[in-house]
């Protein structure tokens, strides 16, 4: 569970705050999306949710530690998994195992544990036999999905996730938002920061930001069909969405358009 | 598009060479090195001639690689013969005489002496990078440099900036790679002749290559602080490399055998 209260944060000689008076809760087991445009403040939410980050004012909890509490740095770190865009950038070690291994690693988990875990977390990915693989042979799609085994291989409740998907293909990023979909089932609360709408209906809930401010919370339909939100956000609506409204206004009865399937099963019940 | 830039110089094969600790091996190059040293006559050389080059045989190393690291030193090994066995004008009797130019019986002895040590020097010791791989390596320098630690040395610290540098030669080389492409698309030519040219046309390539490694650090550094990196600090390693009992056995016995041969020969 994390829980921002009332936080703002500026960087050092920035005159206007990243992120301004933000107030919202995430609880465990939840996937959240995140969308705003360039420099709305994503990333910083992201840092302030482990720690990178300490608010200028108000407060982080997570699982009720403040992150500004040296103390519980470690923990916060561990709970709060960080996932960044360019998975070439954050994956540490020289093979597979050995950057799995790098959290738990540093938090001193003794060498059995660390075994279990590494396996455990390459297992939850999908990328077991892979151990001993240098990492700049695997795929795109893979080497993201090992930097995510990297966060879970430290227990953590929480997965945020910058721009995963970014640099993906189509492939890869089905494989990224599978294993995704997979953990939030086994109650690892997913808070994913993206520029794709048509991602960002994997969730319940998309927060929207604006300036450093919260515009929208709620669920993403609601988002998508509230035009004048979307157009102050200057986020346009997926392909599928714009099809299904305008098949909506021909008289079809389409009830949801999260998948092609849920169209085609409105369109052709079968 | 070139050939994919290679990198190292393991040659990974299933010998009993490839198979000692990194720490084991570094040892012995330790001793073979002393041992060089301590003899003063080719006959001592020859026998160290022998037992490398056995060793080669035994860890599958081709000749060709095993021997690629003299080709460096040509030039020294060149001034080191000519040196002791050239002489302007001698008063004494020389094999060869071409005008005032000598070549001097005993002085080529001692230049084949010193050259054939050198070939020596560089085939042994580029034994130890052919037969481990980097990994091992860096690893086993990690364990040899901890106890410097009480002397307040970063060794963690070094052992981390190696494996991160060695993590990220072949994905700097990849990007290298992109860039040379994209740059001749766009029609630079790598191709002109001239040192400074050459320079010159590398520009376009390196400056984009060095501003993204600025940004991979930045992100590497937020991904290391995000998973709790502290410095060395209570650290655990998944692999420890350990010492087994046959190379302590190795270790002991070669060293003494080194040592002992070089102080008879
Ligand atoms: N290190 C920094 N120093 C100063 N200002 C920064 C720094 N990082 C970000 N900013 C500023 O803070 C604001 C929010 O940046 P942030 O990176 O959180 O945006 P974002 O929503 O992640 O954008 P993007 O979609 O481009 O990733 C921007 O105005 C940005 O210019
Ligand atoms: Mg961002």
């Amino acid at each position: 569970m994390i829980v921002f209260e009332d936080v703002t944060y500026s960087y050092p000689a920035a005159d206007v705050p990243a992120l301004d008076r933000v107030s919202v809760a995430l609880a465990h087991g939840s996937w959240t999306a995140v969308v705003g445009a360039n420099g709305s403040g994503k990333s910083t939410l992201a840092r302030l949710a482990n720690g990178l980050l300490l608010p200028s004012a108000g407060r982080v909890l997570v699982d009720g530690m403040d992150t500004a509490d040296e103390g519980h740095a470690w923990e916060v770190r561990s709970s709060v998994g960080l996932v960044l865009q360019n998975p070439d950038n954050q994956i540490v070690g020289t093979v597979v195992e050995e950057d799995v291994a790098f959290g738990p690693e540093n938090l001193g988990v003794p060498r059995e544990e660390l075994r279990l875990r590494v396996d455990g977390a390459l297992a939850a990915v999908g990328l077991t036999g892979l151990e001993r693989r240098e990492p700049h042979l695997l795929s795109e799609g893979q080497k993201q999905r090992l930097a995510i085994a990297g966060a879970l291989a430290m227990k953590p409740g929480c997965l945020v996730l910058d721009e995963p998907t970014a640099m993906l293909d189509v492939e890869g990023r089905g494989e990224v938002l599978a294993v995704l979909a997979e953990l939030r089932s086994a109650g690892t609360a997913i808070i994913d920061i993206t520029h794709d709408l048509a991602e960002a209906l994997c969730a319940q809930r998309v927060i929207a930001l604006d300036h450093g401010r919260v515009a929208y919370d709620g669920p993403v339909p609601e988002l998508l069909a509230n035009e004048g939100v979307m157009c102050s956000l200057g986020l346009e609506p997926p392909p599928l969405f714009r099809l299904a409204a305008a098949l909506r206004a021909r008289g079809f009865a389409i009830a949801e358009a999260r998948s092609a399937e849920d169209v085609v099963e409105a369109l052709w019940p079968s | 598009m070139r050939a994919p830039v290679a990198f190292g110089q393991y040659v990974p094969a299933d010998s009993p060479v490839h198979a000692l600790d990194a720490r084991t091996k570094m040892g012995l190059v330790a001793a073979f090195t002393v041992s060089l040293f301590l003899m003063h006559d080719l006959a001592g050389l020859a026998v160290a001639g022998v037992l490398v080059a056995l060793v080669v045989r035994v860890s599958q190393v081709p000749w060709r690689i095993a021997l690629r690291g003299t080709k460096a030193v040509t030039v020294i090994l060149v001034i080191t013969l000519a040196a002791h066995a050239l002489r302007w004008n001698p008063a004494t009797v020389s094999l060869v005489r071409l005008g005032p130019l000598a070549v001097d019986g005993p002085g080529l002895v001692t230049g084949i002496f010193f050259a054939f040590r050198i070939v020596l020097l560089v085939v042994g010791t580029s034994l130890l990078t052919l037969t481990t791989s980097p990994v091992a390596l860096t690893d086993g320098l990690e364990t040899l440099m901890r106890p410097l630690e009480r002397l307040r040395f970063p060794a963690s610290e070094v052992a981390m900036m190696l494996t991160i540098a060695l993590r990220f030669i072949p994905t700097t080389a990849q990007e290298a790679e992109k860039i040379l492409v994209a740059q001749t698309a766009r029609g630079a030519r790598f191709d002109e002749s001239g040192p400074i040219r050459r320079a010159k046309a590398f520009g376009p390539v390196l400056v984009p290559l060095f501003v993204n490694l600025f940004r991979r650090a930045d992100d590497l550094a937020t991904a290391m602080e995000a998973r709790c990196y502290r410095g060395g600090i209570g650290r655990t390693r998944l692999h420890e490399s350990v010492m087994r009992s046959s190379d302590w056995a190795v270790l002991c016995l070669g060293t003494f055998g080194l040592i002992a041969l070089g102080l008879v020969l």
